[in-house]
Parts: C-alpha cells; sequence; structure tokens
C-alpha cells in the first residue's frame, strides 16, 4: 500500500512538473502576451516597438531599404555630378529625389524609344537613379499599376527624370525584362535651387562608361570592361565618416530569440572553444559568435521562419530591418538591399548597412545574409554592429585610380573575363577597423571590397 | 677646381631636366610615330560635334606610359595647357584613361600622344562645339515643321 502511494506521488509530481515546465516556456516566450497566433506569422506580434524614429512609419523604412540607390547623377548643362550614397551630399539629393517623386504628375501619353533616344536623355538636365537590385518603377514611384498605361511591370535598374523648368520633362526607362525604352511627360516640382546650391557647387564632371565608349569592346578578343551606367568618376570622392560597434550577446538579443523561432531554455546549449553558443533544436541552430554576429539555420523548412504569404522581398526587407531596429534602436543604420542571388530555386537576399549620409560594408561579407524558399527563411546571417555617422570626412579615389588597384590584385585575374556592373566608393569594416575604399560588383552578381 | 666641379654638376642637372621632357614641344600633323600604343575611345569618332563646353578624352593606352594633350595652333599641334599646366596624365596598369579638356567655339583639332619604353604614337581627331543658339534654332524649325504638318 505504502508502494502505490509513494510511486502514484512520484507520477503526480512528474505530471505537474511537466506541465510547469510547458507554461514556463509558453511564458518565457512571451507570445501569448501578443496575441501571437501560431498559424499566421507576423512581426507586430514579435516587436512591438516597429520604429525608432529614423524613418516616419515602418513602410517609409522598407521603402527606403528597398529603393536606396547605389548613386543619383544630376546633369546640368555640360556638368554630370555624380552624388554616391556614401557622399555628404547624398541626403540633400534624397531630399529632392523624394520631392521630384512626390509631386510626380502623368502629363501625357508614354511612347516607345530607341535605346539611342533613352541614353540622349541622360545628357539633358536630368537627374538619373541607379538602384543595385532589379525595381519595379511603380513602387518606386508609388503609382497605380495603369500609371504607365499597359506597361504594368516594369523592372528597372535605372530611371531618369527630366529637371529643367523651361521646358517638358520626361520621365524615361528601360525596362529589363522585355528591353523596350520608353519616355512619358511628367511634372515635378523639383527645387532647382537646393540642387545647383548643394549639389553642382561640387565642381565636379563625371561621365557614364558608355559616354566614354567603355562599355563596348575594343576587339573581339577584349572583354566588355563596364557596365554602361558605371560612373566615371575623375575627382578625389568625399565619404561621411562612420563608426560602428559590435553588438555582444546579451539581453537584447532576445529579438532574436523571438524571431528565428529558438526557444532558449529548451533548446540544447553549449558553448565550444571559440567561445561561441550553440542553441540547437530539433531541426534548427542558432549559433552566436563572440565577435557579434550570429547565424541560424533550419534543415527543414518546418523549422525555417514562415513570412506569411505576402511578396518574398518586401516580407524579407521588413523581417531583417524590424529585427535589427529591435536590438540596435540607437543605430543610425538601416539594412539596404544590396543583391538577390538565386541559388538551386532559393533566393539569398543581401544587405549592407546603410545610414542617410553613407554606407558600410563588411569585408568578410554582407552584413546581413538570408536564404529563403517560398516564404521561408531557411538561413539568416548578421554581424550586429551599432552604426553611428561622425562630422567629419575622408577622401578616396576616382574610379579609375581604384580600377587600377584593383587590376593589380592577385585575385582579380578570376574576374578579369566579367563585365564590371558596378563600382562606389563606401566605408568598410576591416581587420583594421574602419577604413575608406570600393565595392566592385561584377557581372555574375559577385562582389569585391578594396582599398586603393 | 672646386667651381669647375659645381658648374660640370650644374651643367649635368639642367641637362638631365632637359631629357626627363620627352615630350616635344611641337608635333607636326604627319608625325604618326608607331602603332599599338594608345586606342581612343571618346571621342568615338575622328570628327564629331558636340554643344558643350568639354569633353572628356579617353581611352586605352600601355600600362605605365603618359598620355600628353596637343592642340594645334594653325601651323602645328602644341602642348595643351588648362589652368597653366600642360595637360598628361600617367596611364596606371589598367592601361585605361580618361582627360576631361576644355573646348573652345568652333572646331578643336587634337592629337593624343602616349610615350612608353621610348616610343610614341600620335593620335589625332577633330572636335567641333555647335553653339546653344544654333541648337534652339533647330528644335524652331523643327517645331515649324510640325506645324506645317
Amino acid at each position: 500500500m505504502k508502494k502505490e502511494f509513494f510511486k502514484t506521488a512520484v507520477l503526480t509530481c512528474l505530471v505537474i512538473s511537466s506541465l510547469m515546465l510547458s507554461v514556463h516556456i509558453w511564458y518565457e516566450k512571451e507570445l501569448w502576451s501578443l496575441d501571437y497566433s501560431s498559424f499566421v506569422y507576423s512581426l507586430k506580434n514579435l516587436f512591438e516597438k516597429e520604429n525608432s524614429g529614423k524613418f516616419s512609419s515602418t513602410d517609409e523604412l522598407i521603402y527606403w531599404s528597398e529603393f536606396s540607390p547605389e548613386f543619383i547623377s544630376f546633369t546640368y548643362g555640360s556638368q554630370k555630378v555624380v552624388t554616391y550614397n556614401s557622399s555628404p551630399e547624398f541626403s540633400e539629393a534624397a531630399r529632392v529625389v523624394s520631392s521630384a517623386v512626390s509631386s510626380l504628375t502623368k502629363e501625357g501619353d508614354i511612347v516607345s524609344v530607341t535605346e539611342e533616344e533613352y541614353l540622349n536623355t541622360y545628357k539633358t538636365n536630368s537627374m538619373m537613379l541607379k538602384f543595385p537590385v532589379e525595381i519595379n518603377l511603380l513602387e518606386f514611384l508609388k503609382q497605380e499599376e495603369d500609371f504607365f498605361d499597359t506597361i504594368r511591370e516594369p523592372y528597372v535598374n535605372t530611371v531618369v527624370i527630366g529637371i529643367d523648368e523651361s521646358q517638358t520633362n520626361y520621365l524615361s526607362f528601360l525596362n529589363n525584362h522585355t528591353g523596350h525604352a520608353y519616355r512619358m511627360p511628367v511634372k515635378t516640382d523639383v527645387d532647382s535651387v537646393a540642387i545647383s546650391q548643394a549639389i553642382l557647387a561640387s565642381n565636379q564632371n563625371s561621365s557614364f562608361a558608355f559616354e566614354l565608349n567603355f562599355d563596348v569592346k575594343k576587339d573581339d578578343s577584349e572583354r566588355i570592361l563596364f557596365h554602361r551606367f558605371v560612373p566615371i568618376t575623375l575627382e578625389e570622392q568625399a565619404l561621411q565618416s562612420i563608426e560602428a560597434k559590435p553588438i555582444f550577446y546579451s539581453s537584447n538579443y532576445d529579438g532574436i530569440f523571438k524571431a528565428l523561432g529558438i526557444v532558449k531554455n529548451s533548446a540544447r546549449t553549449y558553448r565550444d572553444k571559440e567561445g561561441t553558443v550553440h542553441f540547437i533544436e530539433n531541426r534548427s541552430t542558432l549559433k552566436i559568435f563572440e565577435d557579434g554576429a550570429f547565424s541560424f539555420e533550419a534543415t527543414d523548412p518546418e523549422a525555417g521562419v514562415s513570412l506569411s504569404n505576402r511578396d518574398e522581398k518586401q516580407a524579407v526587407l521588413e523581417f531583417v530591418n524590424l529585427l535589427y531596429q529591435n536590438i540596435a534602436p540607437k543605430s543610425d543604420a538601416y539594412l539596404s538591399l544590396q543583391s538577390i542571388r538565386t541559388i538551386e530555386g532559393k533566393k539569398e537576399y543581401n544587405f549592407i548597412y546603410q545610414t542617410q549620409n553613407g554606407a558600410l560594408c563588411l569585408e568578410e561579407g554582407p552584413a546581413v545574409q538570408v536564404l529563403a524558399e517560398n516564404g521561408v527563411i531557411l538561413k539568416y546571417d548578421q554581424h550586429l554592429l551599432e552604426v553611428s555617422l561622425a562630422g567629419n570626412t575622408t577622401n578616396t579615389t576616382g574610379v579609375l585610380e581604384a580600377y587600377d588597384s584593383l587590376y593589380n590584385r592577385p585575385d582579380f585575374s578570376q574576374k578579369s573575363k566579367l563585365t564590371i556592373r558596378s563600382m562606389f566608393p563606401c566605408h568598410i569594416l576591416g581587420e583594421n577597423g574602419i577604413t575608406v575604399g570600393w565595392i566592385c560588383g561584377f557581372s555574375d552578381q559577385s562582389f569585391t571590397y578594396f582599398i586603393p | 677646381m672646386k667651381q669647375k666641379f659645381l658648374c660640370l654638376v650644374c651643367i649635368l642637372m639642367c641637362l638631365c631636366t632637359v631629357s626627363s621632357y620627352a615630350a616635344p614641344a611641337s608635333i607636326s600633323s604627319k608625325d604618326y610615330g608607331a602603332s599599338g600604343l594608345i586606342t581612343v575611345t571618346n571621342p568615338g569618332k575622328n570628327y564629331s560635334t558636340t554643344y558643350n563646353k568639354t569633353i572628356t578624352l579617353s581611352g586605352y593606352a600601355t600600362a605605365h606610359s603618359t598620355v600628353y594633350v596637343y592642340v594645334f595652333d594653325g601651323s602645328s599641334y602644341k602642348p595643351y595647357y588648362q589652368n597653366g599646366v600642360a595637360l598628361s596624365v600617367s596611364v596606371g596598369a589598367s592601361g585605361i584613361f580618361a582627360i576631361p579638356v576644355n573646348l573652345s567655339s568652333g572646331t578643336n583639332l587634337f592629337l593624343l600622344r602616349a610615350e612608353s619604353g621610348g616610343s610614341y604614337q600620335n593620335t589625332t581627331f577633330e572636335v567641333n562645339v555647335l553653339s546653344s543658339a544654333m541648337f534652339g534654332l533647330i528644335d524652331r524649325l523643327k517645331s515649324l515643321t510640325f506645324g506645317l504638318k
């Protein structure tokens, strides 16, 4: 009798402790208090604080994360000024673009133009934006789908908007998917005073590769050197200085656990010889490195992060930026999409840290790299940094000197058959801290970071 | 003896300075030199027109050569001076060069000279600057033509 009672007591204790443990895990994840639903993934459920104040709304943050241009170029008379996204003048140039986009109205029908006519628009009084990835022009212009009449999916890398107050202005673009160029009369409110004072006063005079015929083969044996819209800047480039410090593992990592669905208390945890902390669940792993980086990987799509049924790119942009804001609310940076690669049916999204006046690239790879398939994040890597803008500027070379320096590097021989699709100055974080260097993007979508 | 030695050193220094300025002060329009040292990509043709007051002369030259800019003065090509300096560039390892120059109204006859390892190549081209008033006139004529239709 005593033995039976003892057995029952032990069993009862086990049942009660298992129930308590379940409640503890449920409570620890804190999803119950946020109306979390297991069926619909929502970042709003995970991050109460959506916006730290750098942008007026989350939508605005996502907009700039997707549509942050690599550079903005202004042509006025015979002068062409290229404002890279790391220039001190970039925020001023972006303001001019914002006001032009928000005031843009259609003034006539869209017409098809020849490629030569399209290229000639770059020589007229205009501003041109070059994006690191292909964008939907309608989304960038915040217009309805019938804005370009029958052209419903205008995917572009560049767009030109006329800024000549004395005559009809046109919006011109080349549709990447069809190869057709178009021109449409538009009206915009452009602050020409701001353009002339803040941007054209820099006394710079650049050309695009196509204007110098560096986008064609010298002879049959040669390769195409530059993509037509790589700016050939000859003057030294001033960059707004940037500071960055790593965010080490602490309580502010809770957002990472929540977002990636790793339950800290129930996951098998150990620290390896290098000091990396591993959180292992049945079909996913989170590694937190000593230098402020973390890496998540799911071996099964069901254990990945489901981003709902929305457009995958938009959902990734939102996830990446809201997670970063949650961890580093004081940072001046957001994450700007730099490239998208397709690897065995999966999409790899690469991001860099971007501030209003400068980008920060990491020598060892992208700031964030996301591998997703069918709206599910399977792999997520980030180097967590708190980024701040400094008051001073640092100079670097022009494009040709930078290219000469790249040409001399031993690893360039592997890339020497490829076309350079983009080249721009950037702050680079390497072993010796932050230095000013260049990023070179190649036609195979790969990148090289180097310091001339 | 000491004075003679100093004079000799001075003469040698002067000679060295002169010999280091390899580009001639004047080049005949018929002097082409060797070939394969320089290819001009902009302007793309030997004869071109523009409405701009500046042009960026660009191309490929032998790595680590020097490219000099000359302009025709009516009798021969003379060094092109911009802001009081004879314009030239040292070409880097890639061989690419780009030189922005100011243009005069009307005809501009340029010569680019590439020098490398004791050999040289000269290449000439013409850039004509049209006045923007002419551009406006063409526009007006176009609108008149459309109006007549």
